[in-house]
Order: C-alpha cells, then structure tokens, then sequence
C-alpha cells in the first residue's frame, strides 16, 4: 500500500512536470513565431519599398537624361520629357542597351489617346515604345508632362500628363 | 492522500496555464501598440505624387489669356483664375476651363494612382489656394478644389507646388488617402 502511493505521487510530479516544460516550450515557440514573422514581413516589405524606390528613381533619372529632358531658356520644367527627341529615338537601334532596359515606354495620359505614335500619328497617339525586349516584367512608373513644340500661328510648346515607365533585371 | 496531491497538482497546472495566458495576452497588446505606433497616418513628402503634381501644373491647356499661341498651363490659370480673367479664344472663364482639365486630368489618372474601388486609395484632394500674410494672420483664399471618395483618414501628399502672386503665394497640394494599406 505504502509502496504504491511513492509511485503515484512521483509519477504525478514528473507528469506536472512534462505538462510545464511542454507549455513552456509551446509558449516560446508562439512567441518566436510571432516574433519571426512579424520581423519577416517587415523585411519584405523593407525590401519591396527599397525595390521600387529603386525603380522609380531610375525611372526619375531617365526622365532628366539628356536624350529625353526638355530644355527650354524661356521655361525650366523638371519632370518635362521633350517628344520631339524620343520621338527621333524611337527607332534608333544603338539605344536598345544604352540603359540597360528590358521595356521602356512613354505613355500619354491625359489628353487621352490610343495607338502607338508614328511620324504620322504624332502628336495624336497614346504611346511611344522605345525598348520591348520582353513579355515578362514589372515596370515602375512616373509622372512627366509630355512637351513638344506645335507650329501654330508662331509656334508654342505644348505640355501633356503622360508616365514614362520602365522595366529591367535589376528592377 | 492521493486523491488531495492529485488535485493540488491540476491546481498548479490551472495556475501556470492561467498565467502564460494573461503573459501571452499582455505581450499581444504590447505588441499591438508597437505595430500601431509604427504604422505613419499623415507623409507630405511622396515624390511619385508630387511629380504627378508638377507635371499637371505643367499641363498645357486650350486657354488663352493673352493673344495666340500663348496657351497658358494650369499653373497660369490658377493665377488667371483668381484675378477672375476670361480666355481670349473662346467664351470661358480661366476658372471654368481649370476645373474643367483638373476633373479630366484626375479622372484619366485615376488607374495610374491607384484610386478607386477595390484599389489601395479610396480618395483623393487637389487643391489650390492663395496665401497671403497679413496683420491678422496668415489669409487663405481657395481658388479650386477637386476631391473624390473618402478623405477623412490616412493620407499620403505631395510637396506642396508654389506659385509667386500679387502680394502671396498660389500654393497647390496634393494628397491620396487610404484606410489600411
């Protein structure tokens, strides 16, 4: 009698004691995972952010490089591409590595058009393409005002919304 | 006897799981506080949209004030706008044609920026206004103001586009809002 109460008591404590080392270890196990995948997310999305601002800097960059920047001495405009020089671009075949670019597309948004721009389409279409290596890519984009000089009367230079977006492999 | 340790023991069991829930629950909202504080509601500084918005205020529109080919931008109308000037070629004020290209331009962007229904921003606000110091405070006069959707939240915003006029500034603004991103 007296030999089976030792045993039940000591098989209650190591008992007691599996149920508190397995909660312990779920517990930290809980808050490991919660703290990994919180500090996981964060990452990627650091990554992502870091990424795109990556993208959209080489995008913003592009925007100002002589082949596309509008200069004018009576206007100074930034986000201004100048049409007229991508337009005498579009088919030069020595800047299809220059950026080192898998598309490079400049968009008209508003006033809205369709169709891709010609000699005889310009200046009514939607876009002109510049560089189309590939199907697959993610392409950033940024605002410009597409300028481009309209002979009327003694002439004017004209600005529209467009985005000029680009896609590479390091994008 | 042993009846009484068995008890005493699912006692402390009940105890010690007690515990790490009031532990796991304490850290959870800890937790939720830092997430939240880190989590920013208001940036004036994104420079896609402030490029969205120098590049509007670029735009090129059928307006002219004075004689042909001076086509004025929306930059120039605004200030036309305010002086309350006429367009030379056609019968429209310089503020009708202004929220007239603001409206259009906004709404063709509105895939571009990603505001609409089921998309990350649910609204937007352009606005431009005039600012003037005076001896009772700073003056705000607006001049037009485009909105869609629900504004009353989180926002992200432009730096502000800055036009000298008269005696103060012509000074437009951009912003999307979003409830979560």
């Amino acid at each position: 009698m007296i030999c089976s109460v030792k045993y039940s008591k000591a098989q209650m404590k190591i008992q007691e004691m599996a149920f508190v080392l397995v909660a312990i270890m779920i517990f930290f196990a809980l808050v490991a995972m919660i703290y990994f995948s919180i500090s996981m997310n964060s990452l990627k999305q650091s990554a992502v952010d870091l990424r795109a601002q990556d993208a959209i800097e080489t995008v913003r960059k592009l925007s100002s490089a002589p082949e596309f920047a509008f200069t004018s001495s009576s206007r100074s405009c930034a986000s201004c591409i100048d049409l007229d020089k991508v337009m005498a671009l579009r088919n030069r075949t020595d800047y299809q590595n220059f950026w080192n670019l898998e598309r490079l597309v400049i968009e008209k948004v508003f006033p809205e058009d369709s169709g891709e721009c010609t000699p005889a389409t310009f200046p009514g279409c939607g876009k002109i393409t510049l560089i189309d290596k590939s199907t697959k890519y993610t392409s950033q984009r940024a605002y410009v005002s597409l300028c481009y000089w309209v002979n009327y009367k003694e002439g004017y230079v004209k600005c529209e919304l467009g985005v000029i977006s680009a896609a590479g492999k390091q994008i | 006897m042993i009846k009484m340790r068995n008890i005493k023991g699912q006692e402390e069991m009940v105890g010690f799981v007690l515990i790490m829930v009031i532990v796991a629950v304490v850290f959870l909202i800890f937790l939720g506080i830092f997430i939240r504080r880190g989590a920013p509601t208001e940036v004036n500084d994104a420079r896609d949209l402030s490029q969205f918005l120098d590049s509007i205020m670029e735009y090129t529109t059928e307006c002219a004030v004075q004689p042909e080919p001076a086509f004025a931008t929306v930059a120039d109308l605004a200030r036309y706008c305010r002086a309350g000037d006429l367009c030379s070629n056609s019968n429209k004020s310089a503020c009708e044609v202004l929220k007239s290209v603001l409206g259009g331009a906004l709404d063709a962007s509105e895939d571009v920026l990603n505001v609409g229904e089921d998309r990350p921003y649910n609204g937007y606000i352009l606005n431009i206004s005039y600012y003037q110091n005076s001896s009772s405070g700073m003056m705000r006069e607006e001049i037009v103001s485009q909105s869609y959707g629900n504004c009353s939240k989180r926002y992200k915003g432009s730096r502000e586009y800055i036009i000298p006029a008269d005696l103060g500034t012509i000074t437009s603004s951009f912003r999307v809002c979003y409830d979560k991103l």
